[in-house]
C-alpha cells in the first residue's frame, strides 16, 4: 500500500488582477502524498498541515520558452492551505515579472513543489492561465477619462494642424502661383528682353544698313580701293552673326535643358511630395529656388549675352568705323577702284541685304522657337503644377477621412461611454429604487416589528400615558367606559385587577401609589380651605371707649376722695402708704366686642385650583387582546 | 492450525451427547490496540459496543468444581477514532464467527448462589466488515489486516444460580485481549501492531441436559 502512495493534489487556483499589486494570487490546498496508517486501509489524500513547502512558478509562452520563473518558501496552514502572490517570489530567471509581455496569447503556469521545503522540486501542475474580464477600477476609468481628454486633445491638434496644413498648402499654392508668375514674368521679361534684342538689333541692322548705305553712298568713291576690306569686313560680320546664332541657339538649349531639368525636379519633387507633404513642400521650395536661380542664371547669361552681343556690336562698329577709317584712308586711292566697283558692290550690297534679310528672318525663327519652346515649358509646368495641386489636394482629401474617421471614431467611442454611463446611471438608479423600497418594507416591518413588540412586552395592567393618536390593539383608554365594551379577554383581564363597571376615568387624574383601592380615582383637584387650615395668626386691636359701665373699686378706710381738677368727679388715692394701688373688683364679668376687618374683603369663599402645571395625554391600561 | 480445528470440531460434534448446554449473550465494548509503522498510536481511538450470542456444551473436567466448556460465537468487534490534524474520521465495524473453549473454576457458593471464575480461548474467523474513513465506506473483507483467523484470550468472573434442578442463570464479566492480527517486521523495520481489545458483560442460561 505505501509502495503505492499516490499524489492527489487538488488545487483550488483563484487568479484575480488587482490594480494595486502587481501579481497574480494562488491558493492551493496541499495533500500529504503519505497515506495516514490505519488499521485495515490507509487513510490517502490529506491534508498537509503546517508544514514547510518550496513552490517554484514558472510562466511559459505560447511557443513554450520560459519567460519567467520564480521560487517561494511557505508554510501550509492548519488547513493545508497556502496562500502566494506570483511576481513577489525569489525570480530564478533572467527576466522579471513586470517583463512579462501579456500580448494576449495562450500562457501556461507550471507548479512545482518541494514537499521537504527545499529546491528539489517536482511537477505539480501545468495549466493555462485565463483572462478574466473585470469592471472598470477607478484608475481604468481615470485612464479612460484622460484619454477622452487626449483624444479631445488630440482632435483639436488635428484639427489645428489640419488648418495649419491647408494654410501652409494654401500658402504653398500661393507661393507656388506666385512663383509660376515671377516665372511667367521672367519669361515674358526674357521674350520681351528678346524682343528688344531683336528690335535693338533689328534697328542696329536698319542703322548699320542705313549707315553701310551712307557709307556706301559716301564710300562709294572709295568702294573699289576697299571691296577686298569690305568683303573682309562682310565675312568676319557673318562670322560674328552666325556665332551669335550659334550662342542664342546653345543659350535656349541651356534654358530648355534647364527647363527640362526643372520638370524632372518637379517630377521627382512630386513622387516625394508623395511620400512626405513636409519634405516635397521643402524640396519644391529648393527646386523652385533653384529654377528661379536658374532663370535668374538664364536671365544673366541672357543679359550677358544681350551685352556681349551688343558689345560685339559696338566692337564691330569700332571695328567698321576702324575698318571705314583705314577705308577712308584708303578711299582716295581706291576711288577710282570703288567707283568701279560701285556696281558690283551693289549688286553685292542687294545680296548682302537679302542675306542679311534671310538671317534676319531665320534669327526671328529662332526666337520665335525659343519662344514656342519657352511657352511649352510653361505650359508643362502649368500641367505639372495642376497635377501637383490635384494629388496635394488628394492627399488633403485623404488626410480630412482620416481626421474624419479618428472624429467618428472618438464620437462613437464617446457616444458608447455616454451609453454606457447612462446605462449604470440607470442600473444604479434602479438598484436604488429597489433599495428604498426594500428599505421602506424593511421600516415598515420594523415598525409592525416594534409594535408588536411593544404589545408583547407589555404586561396586564399596565398603565402607559402617551400623546399618540391611537395604540396597539390591547391598550384601553382609561375614559369611565363601560368594562362590558371590552372584549371578554379584556373584562376578564378588568375583573381579575378587581375593576367593576366602568373602567377608571383618568381625565384630569394622576397616577399615585398613595393606599386606595387599586384602580380607584380619589382627591379632587379643587380645595376649601377649612378653619384649621389657616395658621395661627394672632389679631389685634383698639376696644371702643363707648358705653358706660360699671366697676367695684377696692380701697382703704385712709384713702381719700379728692376732686381733681376742679371736677366733680373724684379720685381716689392711697394715702396709707402700704399696698399696692387701689384697684376696681374682678365681679360683675362682661364682655368688650372688638371689631376688625375682614380678612377676604367680605365676599364669599370659593374653592381654591390646586391642579399644577400639567402635560395634557391620554392614560392607557394594558388588558390584552 | 489443522490440529486445533480438528480439536474444535470434534468438541462442537459432542455437543449432541454434553450434560449441559448455555444459551449466552450480551454486550462487547470493544477498541483497537494499534500501532503503526513508525510504532506511533493513533491519538484518539475509541472503543465501541457491539453486540455477541454464544451457544455451547458445558461438562465437569476431572474434579467437581472445575468445568469445560465448548461454544460457538457470532461476535462483535471495532473501534471509532478521529485525528484532528487531518481531520479524519474512521469507524470499524467486523464481525466474527468464533470457536472457543473454556474453563470455570467455582470458587463458592451460598445456597443457590456460586461464583466461579473462567478463561477461555477462542479462534475466528471473519464473517463481515466495514471500515468508514470520512464518508467513505470500504468492505474488510479479503483485507490482509482483518481477514485472518484472530485468536482471542480472555479471564473473567461470573455469578450462577441455579434456578431448578435442571436450569440456572448466570451473569459473567470477561475480559481478553486477541493475538496480533498484523505484526511488524524486523526486516523492515515496521511496527505495525494491530490486537483487539474487549470487555463483555453477557447473561446466559445453562440446561442441564445430563439423564439422572
Amino acid at each position: 500500500m505505501k509502495k503505492l502512495a499516490l499524489l492527489l493534489i487538488f488545487i483550488l487556483t483563484i487568479f484575480q488582477g488587482i490594480s494595486q499589486t502587481k501579481g497574480i494570487s494562488y491558493q492551493a490546498v496541499i495533500l500529504n502524498p503519505e497515506s495516514q496508517e490505519l488499521p485495515g486501509v490507509n487513510a490517502e489524500g490529506n491534508i498537509l498541515a503546517n508544514t514547510t513547502v518550496g513552490i517554484q512558478f514558472t510562466i511559459i509562452d505560447a511557443s513554450g520558452n520560459q519567460e519567467y520563473q520564480e521560487s517561494h518558501t511557505t508554510s501550509t496552514d492548519n488547513y493545508g492551505m497556502l496562500n502566494l502572490l506570483i511576481g513577489t517570489g525569489n525570480p530564478s530567471s533572467s527576466t522579471d515579472f513586470s517583463d512579462i509581455f501579456w500580448d494576449g496569447t495562450t500562457k501556461k503556469l507550471k507548479v512545482a513543489i518541494d514537499f521537504s521545503g527545499g529546491s528539489n522540486y517536482s511537477p505539480l501542475s501545468e495549466q493555462n492561465l485565463t483572462y478574466m474580464p473585470q469592471p472598470p477600477t477607478e484608475q481604468v476609468s481615470a485612464a479612460i477619462e484622460s484619454n477622452a481628454e487626449a483624444i479631445t486633445n488630440e482632435i483639436t491638434r488635428a484639427t489645428a494642424a489640419e488648418e495649419l496644413n491647408a494654410a501652409d498648402l494654401a500658402a504653398e499654392v500661393s507661393r507656388a502661383t506666385a512663383a509660376e508668375e515671377a516665372i511667367q514674368a521672367d519669361v515674358d521679361a526674357n521674350q520681351v528682353a528678346s524682343e528688344l534684342g531683336d528690335a535693338t538689333l533689328t534697328t542696329g541692322l536698319a542703322a548699320e544698313a542705313s549707315r553701310a548705305t551712307a557709307a556706301e553712298e559716301a564710300i562709294q568713291a572709295d568702294v573699289d580701293a576697299n571691296q577686298v576690306a569690305s568683303e573682309l569686313g562682310d565675312v568676319t560680320l557673318t562670322t560674328d552673326l552666325a556665332a551669335e546664332v550659334s550662342r542664342a541657339t546653345a543659350a535656349e538649349e541651356a534654358i530648355q535643358s534647364d527647363v527640362d531639368a526643372n520638370q524632372t525636379a518637379s517630377e521627382l519633387a512630386d513622387a516625394t511630395l508623395t511620400t512626405d507633404l513636409v519634405a516635397e513642400v521643402s524640396r519644391a521650395t529648393a527646386a523652385e529656388e533653384a529654377i528661379q536661380a536658374d532663370v535668374d542664371a538664364n536671365q544673366t547669361a541672357s543679359e550677358l549675352a544681350d551685352a556681349t552681343l551688343t558689345s560685339g556690336f559696338g566692337a564691330e562698329v569700332l571695328r567698321a568705323t576702324a575698318a571705314e577709317e583705314a577705308i577712308q584712308a584708303d578711299v582716295d586711292a581706291n576711288q577710282t577702284a570703288s567707283e568701279l566697283a560701285d556696281a558690283t558692290l551693289t549688286t553685292d550690297l542687294a545680296a548682302e541685304v537679302s542675306r542679311a534679310t534671310t538671317a534676319e528672318g531665320a534669327i526671328q525663327a529662332d526666337v520665335d522657337a525659343n519662344q514656342t519652346a519657352s511657352e511649352l515649358a510653361d505650359a508643362t509646368l502649368t500641367t505639372n503644377l495642376a497635377a501637383e495641386v490635384s494629388r496635394a489636394t488628394t492627399a488633403e482629401g485623404v488626410i480630412q477621412a482620416d481626421v474624419d474617421a479618428n472624429q467618428t471614431a472618438s464620437e462613437l467611442a464617446d457616444a458608447t461611454l455616454t451609453t454606457n454611463l447612462a446605462a449604470e446611471v440607470s442600473r444604479a438608479t434602479t438598484a436604488e429604487g429597489v433599495n428604498a423600497t426594500a428599505i421602506s418594507a424593511l421600516q415598515t416591518e420594523q415598525i409592525t416589528q416594534n409594535t408588536a413588540i411593544a404589545a408583547n412586552t407589555a404586561t396586564i395592567g399596565e398603565i402607559k400615558q402617551t400623546i399618540a393618536l391611537s395604540m396597539p390593539s390591547g391598550w384601553v383608554k382609561l375614559d369611565g367606559a363601560a368594562i362590558s365594551t371590552l372584549t371578554s379577554t379584556q373584562q376578564t383581564e378588568a375583573a381579575n385587577l378587581g375593576l367593576v363597571g366602568n373602567l377608571p376615568n383618568a381625565t384630569n387624574a394622576y397616577l399615585s401609589q398613595n393606599g386606595s383601592a387599586l384602580g380607584s380615582v380619589s382627591g379632587s383637584n379643587s380645595k376649601t380651605i377649612a378653619q384649621n387650615n389657616l395658621p395661627n395668626v394672632t389679631l389685634s386691636g383698639t376696644a371702643n371707649s363707648a358705653g358706660n359701665h360699671n366697676h367695684y373699686i377696692y380701697g382703704n378706710t385712709s384713702d381719700d376722695l379728692s376732686a381733681a381738677g376742679g371736677n366733680s368727679d373724684y379720685v381716689l388715692s392711697n394715702n396709707d402708704g402700704s399696698g399696692t394701688g387701689e384697684y376696681t373688683a374682678t365681679a360683675g364679668a362682661h364682655t368688650h366686642t372688638v371689631t376688625t376687618s375682614s380678612i377676604n374683603g367680605g365676599v364669599a369663599q370659593q374653592a381654591m385650583d390646586i391642579t399644577p402645571s400639567t402635560l395634557s395625554v391620554n392614560t392607557y391600561i394594558y388588558l390584552g387582546l | 492450525m489443522k490440529k486445533i480445528t480438528l480439536l474444535l470440531l470434534v468438541l462442537v460434534a459432542t455437543t449432541t451427547f454434553a450434560q449441559q448446554i448455555y444459551i449466552e449473550g450480551g454486550k462487547t465494548l470493544a477498541s483497537f490496540d494499534y500501532k503503526n509503522s513508525q510504532g506511533v498510536r493513533l491519538e484518539n481511538l475509541q472503543a465501541t459496543p457491539h453486540s455477541f450470542m454464544t451457544v455451547g456444551y458445558r461438562d465437569q473436567l476431572f474434579i467437581k468444581n472445575l468445568n469445560i466448556s465448548l461454544g460457538t460465537s457470532y461476535a462483535g468487534y471495532g473501534a471509532i477514532g478521529s485525528d484532528d490534524t487531518v481531520g479524519n474520521y474512521m469507524e470499524w465495524d467486523v464481525n466474527y464467527l468464533e470457536f472457543n473453549t473454556g474453563l470455570d473454576y467455582r470458587l463458592f457458593k451460598i445456597k443457590k448462589a456460586h461464583v466461579y471464575i473462567k478463561g477461555t480461548a477462542s479462534m475466528a474467523f471473519l464473517v463481515q466488515g466495514t471500515q468508514t474513513i470520512n464518508n467513505m465506506v470500504i468492505d474488510l473483507k479479503n483485507q490482509d489486516d482483518f481477514d485472518k483467523t484472530v485468536f482471542d484470550f480472555r479471564a473473567g468472573f461470573g455469578f450462577r444460580h441455579l434456578i431448578s434442578e435442571n436450569l440456572a442463570f448466570y451473569v459473567q464479566y470477561m475480559r481478553g485481549k486477541s493475538l496480533k492480527l498484523k505484526d511488524g517486521t524486523a526486516v523492515t523495520d515496521d511496527q505495525e501492531e494491530l490486537r483487539y481489545v474487549s470487555d463483555n458483560i453477557s447473561f446466559g442460561l445453562l440446561i442441564n441436559i445430563a439423564k439422572k
